[in-house]
């Protein structure tokens, strides 16, 4: 028996589809269902008011902590895509070389905290970084905000992600075909504006997806923040985890995730209208009748 | 005979692992047996799942008694009490026969969220005023109506660690606000433990955990001074013993004397201070939650944890204290002479520490804490 095209890509994605509906998409709804409940003393009992999202959007303390969430997101997301996009480009276009490919994922093969560790033992006062400067007598006594800071979380997000935005932008360029930049060139344009008229618009899905997953990934860790951010490792992440750990107020901590994944939506928008109104995201024509 | 008393199996529905463990003949055999007479409790076996901060499971202490009795023991590792509850809060609760918790979660585990079960002290022989010390007996935090809602097992307190050679003993919390201390102390995320520090600092002591708001906003104000001298809010335990035997940071101003050792092993040293404003006690109790499908296991374990020998070697491995009179003996010397075991008064005499009110018009509720928790966090 032949499968038709659509029941055969039905059939094939069904497993994910299955799996997120399952995990993602059951679990979101009744992330928003309980939004709408009440608690009180570790009592949770359904209701359908607004309660929660009204105290979330006027707590000082929640919109700090996501600010400054937002901004370690953006500003790791933006390192991490400026350094993603030339090697991208390079592994893509230039070298095709296998070999870095590999040396990119083997930072994947220690776990995300001994990466944690590694960086700790690298920037604190008896730390390689302090020794060698103290060694080279270019200072006298540690540099004490080299860890537990802003820097700190900030370098190691970065080393996390890194690796995740240089794949994801190698994908969205292996779309796009060789000609197109030869046909570019051959017609005046520099490598630069080569790469800004050609690659960025034809590859700009991708690098959407790769700058928004970056931005999420590094927006909603709470750990490396904790463990490396001293005295300012509270992040939203760990605000939500104590309505649900501590207070037991699950209907407070649904409101505060629903606003964080709308504020995420909000954040893709901003992105795409950026990018359309910059020329690096083509905008859409509608299709005529023929 | 079970003098009237409900055992915690008796109230609790058989569930799908039970059943298929048990065969319907010896199910009801037990069930007799445990009718007429409570010295016939089944013999410990099978699976006992339980959920005990990390070392705390008594490993290599019940070894012999785990393998002459066939007993597989499963733990879950908690790193805060909040791991207890959460788990207790959702719909389909876990299958642990036994879990700890902390005597200021007392109320809310007992009379709150209900999930503590009747213990039958019957079952549990070595909790006796011959063996325990009597801070441990009769008191509300393990207790309901006189009947036993956890046996507490074992004890300690949290109090102000710090590097000898890099700075003098801390007399008082305050000492910590000394100006060549900026940027070398630690603080540990443990409400439990800070919060009655928070009130200490700021000359609440006394009246927690029931401090009015404006109270609390005070105290926090104080505490934010400690904050600003820190280096690190340390996640746990761990965290703060790595940065210590480091050097990133000196001392930490109220945590677990666990931590010395453990930063001993990292090549760190580390001394134990009392400050002036007090030590912040805790004691750990077992309890048999509602899901719990192996009670006579679970009781069995109670009791073997409460062994003198146990005790004393549990004491010794982890620097705490035991709730056995006799273990004192069974202890060396450094154990033994850490605390002054014939003055105990002394160290309850504050008695010990709650959390706050769940609701309350007059005094900050435990929102309230955790709010103001989240805030000094956040630096605001």
């Amino acid at each position: 028996m032949k499968l038709s095209a659509r029941w055969s890509g039905w059939t094939l994605a069904s497993p994910t589809i299955l799996f997120m509906l399952a995990f993602f998409v059951f679990p979101s709804l009744f992330l928003l269902v309980y939004s709408f409940w009440k608690a009180s003393s570790f009592q949770i009992t359904p209701a359908f008011q607004f309660d929660n999202y009204v105290r979330a959007l006027t707590d000082e303390l929640f919109w700090r902590v996501t600010f400054n969430a937002v901004i370690i997101g953006l500003m790791s997301a933006v390192v991490c895509m400026a350094m993603a996009l030339p090697v991208g480009y390079y592994l893509v276009f230039v070298s095709r070389s296998r070999l870095l490919e590999q040396i990119i994922l083997v930072t994947w093969f220690s776990s995300y905290l001994v990466r944690i560790f590694a960086w700790r033992t690298l920037l604190g006062n008896d730390g390689v970084i302090n020794t060698v400067l103290q060694s080279l007598g270019l200072i006298d006594a540690p540099i004490e905000a080299l860890l537990y800071s802003r820097f700190a979380v900030g370098v190691t997000l970065i080393h996390l992600y890194l690796p995740y935005c240089i794949i994801l932008v190698m994908t969205a360029f292996h779309e796009i075909r060789q000609d197109l930049i030869d046909a570019s060139r051959d017609l005046g344009r520099s490598q630069v504006g080569a790469f800004f008229s050609v690659v960025v618009p034809n590859a700009s899905a991708g690098l959407v997806g790769a700058f928004m997953l970056t931005l999420i990934m590094t927006m909603g860790d709470f750990v490396t923040p904790q463990m490396l951010g001293g005295t300012t490792g509270q992040t939203t992440g760990l605000l939500i985890a104590d309505q649900f750990r501590r207070t037991g107020n699950w209907p407070l901590g649904s409101a505060q995730a629903v606003i964080m994944f709308l504020l995420v939506v909000l954040i893709f928008v901003a992105v795409i209208v950026a990018g359309r109104t910059l020329g690096f995201i083509p905008k859409r024509r509608k299709q005529r009748a023929v | 005979m079970t003098n009237g008393k409900t055992t915690p199996a008796l109230t609790t529905a058989p569930t799908r692992r039970g059943l298929l463990r048990m065969s319907a003949g010896l199910a009801g055999s037990a069930v007799l047996m445990r009718l007429t007479s409570s010295a016939a409790w089944a013999a410990p076996s099978g699976d006992l799942q339980i959920m005990a901060w990390e070392g705390y499971d008594l490993v290599p202490e019940l070894q012999a008694w785990r393998d002459a009795n066939g007993v597989k023991v499963e733990t879950t590792s908690m790193t805060s009490q909040d791991d207890v509850h959460t788990k207790f809060m959702a719909g389909n609760p876990p299958p642990f026969d036994l879990a700890e918790y902390n005597q200021a979660y007392a109320n809310l585990y007992i009379d709150q969220l209900g999930i503590t079960t009747p213990i039958d002290p019957v079952a549990v022989p070595n909790f006796n005023a011959d063996n325990i010390f009597e801070q441990f007996l009769g008191k509300a935090e393990w207790e309901r109506d006189g009947k036993l809602t956890g046996v507490p097992w074992i004890w300690g307190f949290n109090t102000s660690l710090y590097n000898a050679e890099a700075m003098a003993e801390p007399k008082s919390y305050k000492d910590f606000l000394a100006p060549e201390l900026k940027g070398k102390i630690a603080i540990v995320d443990d409400s439990v433990t800070m919060w009655p520090v928070t009130a200490r600092v700021a000359g609440l002591g006394a009246k927690y955990p029931n401090l009015t708001r404006d109270e609390l906003s005070a105290a926090f104000a104080e505490l934010a001074k400690y904050r600003d001298q820190a280096r690190m809010i340390a996640l746990n335990m761990g965290d703060v013993a790595t940065a210590l035997a480091s050097g990133d940071v000196v001392a930490v101003l109220c945590a677990d004397p666990a931590v010395i050792k453990m930063t001993e092993e990292l090549g760190g040293k580390l001394k134990m201070a009392v400050p002036e404003e007090g030590v912040v006690l805790w004691v750990d109790a077992w309890f048999v939650p509602p899901s719990a499908d192996n009670v006579e296991t679970a009781l069995a374990f109670i009791n073997e944890a409460l062994s003198p020998q146990a005790q004393a070697d549990i004491c010794m491995r982890l620097n705490q204290a035991p709730v056995s009179k006799q273990a004192v003996a069974l202890m060396d010397d450094a154990a033994r002479t850490r605390i002054d075991y014939n003055n105990l008064e002394a160290y309850f005499a504050g008695g010990l520490p709650g959390i706050p009110p769940l609701e309350s018009e007059e005094f900050a509720t435990y929102d309230d804490w955790i709010s103001a928790w989240q805030e000094f966090k956040a630096g605001i």
